[in-house]
């Protein structure tokens, strides 16, 4: 600004501001590209997070918000209250609180006493109601509890009142602030006071609803247990809990630090396939995020790289009255600078929106319910940041060209092509760096944790040799496409279709930016029709059976007989879980899962997927044999073991070898490493007898529903018994599962959104920079519609272009997006070629091009003969 | 000793396997306020000479001097702060800032210098008041016509008082009576301001305005003429024609 004759600029850098207030279009375009980096990003990452809450939540019901549980190596013994304190001081320990479990007897049921209440004080299958003591302060960090009626327990209180569920209440007949009287073995009749009804939510699901939860100092008086607790539940930091690495780190450190006698596990239900293998989706999104970064920071790239062709006079004249190139290069990085805060602020506003619009659109869509966006300050200070940086990261080599601008180039009347160099490059570089994130994906073998890491950026450096590769192929991608385009926009066709050959360097942005767009449609298409076929083949191995029965007690191998003497059922087979270490061949241990069949009757109830190794009848015989062992399939590509190989693990009993007979296709472990072996090696090595789930098989015509009702009426009764069916878990399998597809949906749809933003960017430019030429054209009679018509048939030779190579990089994309989930994630995915994708991708990029060029069209239509002409 | 010499310059281009001698064994001298004519057939090494005199490109052989100091073969940014400081280009397309207004433009070079905007008021006001723009200078150069622009690049290539200007085909781009405008300012310049000027020309009206003109041909120097009247005398230019037939420019 001007005032009273004063010359008001301080300092070059009023330059930046003045281009970017006077060349407003191209800020726009841009910071739009920022916009969308940054937006994508958080939309990502937003999207991402909802997908993880809701997920969670949907556990948390059953087993509370708690990460770990710490317990007695022997199932219910007690344990010293004082180990809570150098539990709580572990770091990424947020809170961990105590309970104390016993078993009592109602009073109305005492005439069962003694068939009821045989192994003194413990809560063992047997008992029907829980005594629980807790400590109602820090517990509700923990656990919800929905009061219905009275109170809740008091912090410091210590007289004998209790809450009860009021389903079981009103099943007692007991009203609020009446006493309920219990049997409790050692101690005998005592009458507590109910003060408070809960519902069977929450904390009141344990047991089915069936406890009375007391202060925890009143529990430990009742059950003669004063200073001991039965168990501990922990809440990790969120940074662990929501890390399952972190978290998997913080159980070891735990059970390390606890020792022998004691159990660190994951709650029940987080133990559970379902959300092991969830995690892997989180894995996949993540890996879209940083692909969306990418996409969002080339993006900008190519805005810079752009605005440095548009201003080579200018700068070379700068340079030719004495700018050096260190103020060249700062005028352009703070251009960045201010774009990239503006863009990244919008970028992050506009990523909520997106992530909340598109959610609920895409929900509406599929009919899928989808957590609202959750979106933690933390992260989007981060992502702003990350756009900040990002942008500033993609103008670097833009502004060391802009400072290379020699000061001759003002002085030429038209600028050199810079095709060759371009053509140059590509041929060196492309194809080589290609090949060598090919190579890194297929060739090289990576613990999980680096795999993401590595993963990532390899791909960014396989779309930056892709993008290389782009001028090799332009020449004869534009001859196979000349006759379409020529039938479609008659002799502008011509003009339009050859102007792609003329400047290499601009229609390779042009072509890479519709082409990264267009790979990630594919890409993520390829990837979740691979999940979704391996989701069915999951549900049909993982689950062979048609009932789980699971109890939160340990459950004996005397319930086999008795599940399945009950009317309506096939077959039984038993499973028990347990936690072992496997000797490296370097000598490190690596914490795995050791997964106990019973051989004799799995067969009846399972299947295995076998991918190398004997028939199913030959591998169960082997196992039966004992000392041996059939490994995941992602175990053997981690470790790099094949069958006949020898793995060593720890036992009860010292190390022991076993025999690999068969790599199979499971998903138990998740990302953990899981081996499956016989019952027999479990008892004999492990000293394990007790049974963690019974698998049923109902015979053809029974109900399900009559089944689960006697298991967990009759038979469980008294056992505590929780029972699964296969059609739920397959239903909430399909539901959380949409959900994370309809994220995949989001994230291609961000891919077009940024294909059409770098057409429309290049076009513009392109057209901008030409016009001159333009004005030429017009003065030598050339109509407003055939300038449209030339524009139009260029930006279709390019959607072809970007199309067919956007298509055929997308496949081989997904393709690699399945290797590196498969080493990162427990799953086996198959790449399924997208054909479907592909075609409509391709189908998209010619639209998508089409489309962002009609503006630059209309706009090349207008120009003023006059200006044109006398410009320069 | 002149405030400017080419001291037996041969410049070479080198596209492959073909080599082009664009100057070969050029000796050039210019005196302070002296104002030198290059005149020759479009490929003949004008511009090549006039980019090795401001330092834009370095010779193959021969050095460059600029009042007595070495410009030739040095390091980018030592030459960048000799041009900053001693040289003033006048470009055919005049190369303004769109962005910038006129007297803006004209202060560009001291503001990428880093002199204080305070500092150089009055010199931008003087400039542009020499150059017949007083009341133009909050225009942008869209809203000036192509003689206005040149004499806005005139101003600009004066503002940092430099030792020597290099004008290349400054009146190529304009009619006749603001190519007269530009050609007067630039003799005003170097007559009363004794101001050093190198122009590269076609027209040998405009190079009727120098003291001298240089004859240029295939890179080589083949004539230097003194020019004896004012500027557009019409026997001067006679003169340059005839010269120009002789050599079959
Ligand atoms: N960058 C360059 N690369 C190769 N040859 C060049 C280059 N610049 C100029 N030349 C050649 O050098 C010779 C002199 O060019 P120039 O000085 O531009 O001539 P003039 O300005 O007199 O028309 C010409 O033959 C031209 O083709
Ligand atoms: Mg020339």
């Amino acid at each position: 600004m001007f005032r009273a004759g004063h010359i008001q600029f301080k300092s070059p850098l009023i330059l930046v501001v003045r281009n970017l207030r006077q060349r407003w279009v191209r800020t726009i375009l841009t910071a739009l590209g920022i916009v969308v980096g940054v937006a994508a990003m958080v939309a990502v990452n937003a999207a991402n997070r909802s997908t993880l809450i809701s997920i969670n939540e949907f556990f948390d019901e059953a087993s509370g918000k708690s990460d770990l549980t710490v317990d007695a190596a022997v199932n219910g013994q007690r344990f010293d209250q004082d180990i809570l304190e150098d539990v709580r001081r572990m770091d990424g320990v947020a809170a961990a609180v105590p309970a104390v479990v016993g078993v009592a007897l109602p009073q109305d049921e005492m005439e069962n006493w003694e068939q009821q209440l045989t192994v003194g004080a413990l809560p063992v299958p047997g008992s029907s109601f829980w005594l629980m003591g807790r400590n109602i302060l820090e517990d509700q960090q923990v656990y919800d509890y929905s009061l219905q009626a009275g109170r809740l327990l008091l912090p410091d209180e210590s007289s004998y009142s209790m809450l009860l569920v009021d389903e079981y209440a009103e099943e007692k007949g007991v009203e609020l602030g009446e006493d309920f009287s219990i049997a409790i073995p050692g101690t005998g009749e005592v009458s507590l006071r109910v003060v408070g009804l809960i519902s069977k939510e929450g904390i009141g699901v344990a047991n089915q609803g069936v406890l009375g939860i007391v202060p925890l100092s009143v529990a430990q008086e009742l059950l003669s247990a004063a200073g001991e607790i039965t168990l501990i539940d922990i809440l990790a930091e969120p940074s662990v809990s929501s890390n399952t690495t972190a978290l998997e780190d913080l159980r070891q450190t735990l059970a390390q630090r606890l020792g022998d006698e004691y159990n660190v596990s994951y709650p029940l239900s987080r133990g559970s396939l379902v959300v092991d293998s969830l995690h892997s989706y989180q894995q996949g999104l993540d890996f879209f995020g940083a692909v969306s970064l990418f996409v969002g920071s080339f993006l900008i790239y190519n805005a810079f790289a752009m605005t440095v062709v548009e201003r080579t006079r200018e700068n070379g004249m700068l340079r030719s009255i004495g700018t050096t190139k260190g103020q060249i290069m700062a005028m352009v990085i703070f251009e960045a600078l201010l774009l990239g805060i503006f863009g990244s602020a919008l970028g992050v506003g506009t990523g909520i929106l997106m992530a909340k619009g598109l959610v609920k659109s895409v929900a509406a869509l599929t009919g899928q319910p989808i957590q609202q966006i959750s979106t933690a300050p933390q992260d989007l200070l981060q992502s702003l940041l990350i756009g900040i940086a990002v942008t500033l990261a993609a103008a670097a080599i833009p502004a060391l060209q802009a400072s290379r601008t020699s000061p001759l180039q003002a002085l030429q009347v038209q600028a050199r092509s810079d095709g060759k160099r371009w053509v140059a490059l590509g041929w060196k570089f492309g194809p080589l760096l290609v090949l060598l994130s090919y190579l890194i994906f297929y060739k090289v073998p990576m613990r999980p944790g680096m795999m993401f890491l590595v993963g990532s950026n390899t791909i960014f450096v396989m779309m930056l040799g892709a993008t290389l590769c782009i001028p090799l192929v332009t020449g004869g991608l534009e001859r196979v496409v000349r006759p379409a385009i020529l039938l479609l926009f008659g002799n502008e066709g011509r003009l339009g279709s050859g102007n792609v050959n003329r400047s290499s360097g601009r229609t390779t942005l042009t072509v890479a930016s519709l082409m990264v767009g267009i790979s990630m449609v594919v890409g993520i298409k390829g990837l979740t029709d691979s999940f979704e076929k391996d989701m069915d083949a999951w549900v049909d191995t993982a689950l062979g059976g048609d009932l789980l029965v699971r109890s939160p007690m340990a459950m004996n191998t005397d319930l086999e007989p008795r599940l399945r003497a009950i009317e309506g059922v096939d077959a039984v087979t038993r499973i028990r879980y347990a936690a072992s270490n496997m000797i490296l061949p370097g000598g490190e241990d690596e914490y795995t899962l050791f997964t106990a069949i019973d051989p004799a009757t799995f067969l009846a109830v399972n299947g295995m997927r076998i991918q190398e190794g004997p028939d199913q009848g030959t591998v169960i015989a082997r196992l039966a044999a004992g000392d041996a062992l059939v490994i995941s399939a992602n175990v053997a590509i981690k470790q790099d073991i094949s069958v006949g190989d020898i793995v060593t693990l720890e036992t009860k009993r010292g190390r022991k070898g076993f025999e690999v007979v068969a790599i199979i296709i499971d998903f138990v472990g998740g990302e953990s490493t899981s081996v499956t072996g016989s019952w027999r090696d479990l008892q004999r090595y492990f000293g394990i007898r007790d049974v963690s789930t019974f698998v049923v098989k109902l015979s053809p015509g029974s109900s399900a529903v009559a089944v689960t009702d006697i298991i967990e009426n009759e038979v469980g009764r008294t056992k505590s018994l929780t029972v699964e069916s296969k059609q739920e878990f397959e239903q909430r399998i399909a539901e959380l599962s949409a959900q994370a597809f309809s994220l995949f949906d989001v994230l291609a749809l961000i891919g077009l959104v940024v294909a059409a933003l770098g057409v429309i960017n290049t076009m513009l430019m392109n057209v901008m920079e030409r016009t001159r030429e333009l004005g030429g054209l017009r003065s030598l009679g050339m109509e407003q519609g055939q300038v449209r018509r030339m524009i139009m048939a260029e930006a279709a030779t390019i959607g072809f272009i970007g199309g067919i190579l956007g298509a055929s990089f997308g496949a081989m994309l997904a393709d690699v997006f399945v290797i590196g989930l498969r080493s990162m994630g427990g799953f086996v995915l198959v790449s399924q070629f997208p054909y479907q994708a592909m075609a409509f991708s391709f189908a998209a990029a010619f639209a998508v091009a089409l489309t962002a060029a009609w503006y630059p069209a209309v706009r090349a239509s207008k120009v003023n003969i006059i200006d044109a002409i006398k410009h320069e | 000793m002149g405030v400017i010499e080419a001291k037996l310059v041969s410049k070479q281009y080198r596209m492959g396997e073909i080599v082009v001698d664009a100057l070969k064994d050029v000796a050039l001298a210019v005196d302070k306020g002296e104002f030198v004519a290059i005149m020759g057939p479009s490929g003949s090494g004008k511009s090549t000479l006039l980019h090795l005199l401001g330092g834009l490109d370095d010779p193959t052989s021969g050095e460059i001097m600029l009042s007595g100091q070495r410009i030739s073969n040095l390091s980018d940014k030592e030459v960048t702060i000799i041009r900053r400081r001693s040289v003033g280009f006048i470009f055919q397309f005049y190369n303004l800032v769109p962005t910038l207004t006129a007297e803006e433009n004209v202060a560009l070079p001291l503001l990428i210098d880093g002199r204080k905007s305070g500092t150089y008021q009055q010199k931008v006001g003087q400039l542009m008041e020499l150059v017949g723009l007083a009341d133009r200078k909050k225009h942008k150069p869209d809203q000036l016509s192509g003689g206005q622009q040149q004499r806005v690049a005139i101003a600009r290539a004066f503002v940092n008082d430099p030792q020597i200007v290099l004008a290349d085909e400054p009146t190529g781009n304009l009619d006749s009576k603001s190519g007269t405008a530009i050609l007067e300012l630039l003799r005003h310049s170097a007559s009363e301001l004794n101001q050093s000027i190198v122009m590269v020309t076609h027209d040998p009206r405009a190079a009727s305005y120098a003291d001298s003109v240089v004859f240029l041909k295939d890179g080589l120097i083949v004539q230097r003429l003194a020019v004896e009247q004012e500027g557009g005398d019409e026997e001067d230019i006679r003169q340059i024609m005839r010269v120009m037939r002789e050599l079959e420019l």
